[in-house]
């Protein structure tokens, strides 16, 4: 039992008062995940084909691939439970995927406990590093070889 | 470490919501800027949030801006390739002028 409570602690600790974040910065997190919420009810293709497909413009006008063209399908396939066919569409977007989620949850928590964060644990190497890999990842399945192909989404 | 040190209460944690807040959204903004209207959107909170972090000297604040900043540039680029400047209209009337 106690070992049970003291998880609890970890999980969601109690803030006290005077690092507790304020309604404002609570409302704000609330905003920014159903922002995301809404966004993943849109890419998810719950408003039917047609609707969502064109919304990458880079693609639809000029034939570039952005890092987030497929992403939508691989999206929608991942709901579905087709993870192989959505790794086929967005390898980037399903590896991303697992700290995507982590965020959203320490958000969440965040805001329902009102426990600020600290963020000790994120490095800015990181995020450049993550950051450089997209843009790679755009370079490469931009690139018209053969061996590329699978980087680009089936058409 | 002297006796007395374990007598004071412990520092409230470092407050850097702001901060964090502007660096998932500067991510999220350039991950999506060829979307461009949820990447204008999160372009502004990136970057509203990173100028209040720094107001309060928040970790990350700078790199909410720089990504903020980046991404707006590229979400009002893409609206404008995309609705503005007709490529297809150019590319045949360069192709009749060959």
């Amino acid at each position: 039992m106690q070992t049970v409570l003291k998880l609890l602690e970890v999980l969601f600790p109690v803030p006290s008062p005077e690092e507790k974040l304020k309604t404002w910065e609570r409302l704000l997190i609330l905003s920014l995940l159903l922002l995301l919420a809404a966004s993943a009810v849109y890419f998810s293709g719950a408003f039917g084909a047609g609707f969502y497909w064109g919304s990458s413009s880079l693609f639809g006008g000029h034939q570039v691939y952005c890092p987030g063209c497929g992403g939508t399908r691989a999206f929608e396939l991942l709901l579905r439970g087709n993870l192989v066919q959505a790794w086929r569409y967005n390898q980037l977007f399903i590896l991303s995927l697992p700290i995507i989620l982590y965020g959203c949850l320490i958000l969440l928590r965040a805001m329902a406990t009102g426990y600020p964060l600290g963020g000790d644990s994120i490095r800015l190497l990181w995020v450049w590093g993550y950051l450089a890999l997209v843009l790679l990842f755009m370079v490469l399945r931009n690139i018209p070889l053969p061996i590329l192909d699978y980087l680009r989404p089936p058409q | 470490m002297d006796y007395n040190d374990y007598n004071q209460t412990p520092a409230a944690k470092q407050n850097n919501t702001l901060g964090i807040i502007g660096l998932v959204t500067g991510i999220l903004a350039l991950l999506f800027f060829c979307c461009p209207i949820l990447g204008v959107i999160l372009a502004v909170v990136a970057l509203v949030c990173g100028i209040i972090a720094k107001g309060q000297n928040q970790k990350f604040a700078l790199a909410g801006i720089i990504m903020g900043i980046i991404a707006l540039l590229l979400s009002i680029g893409v609206l404008a390739v995309g609705s503005i400047i007709d490529w297809e209209e150019i590319l045949r009337n360069i192709e009749q002028m060959q």
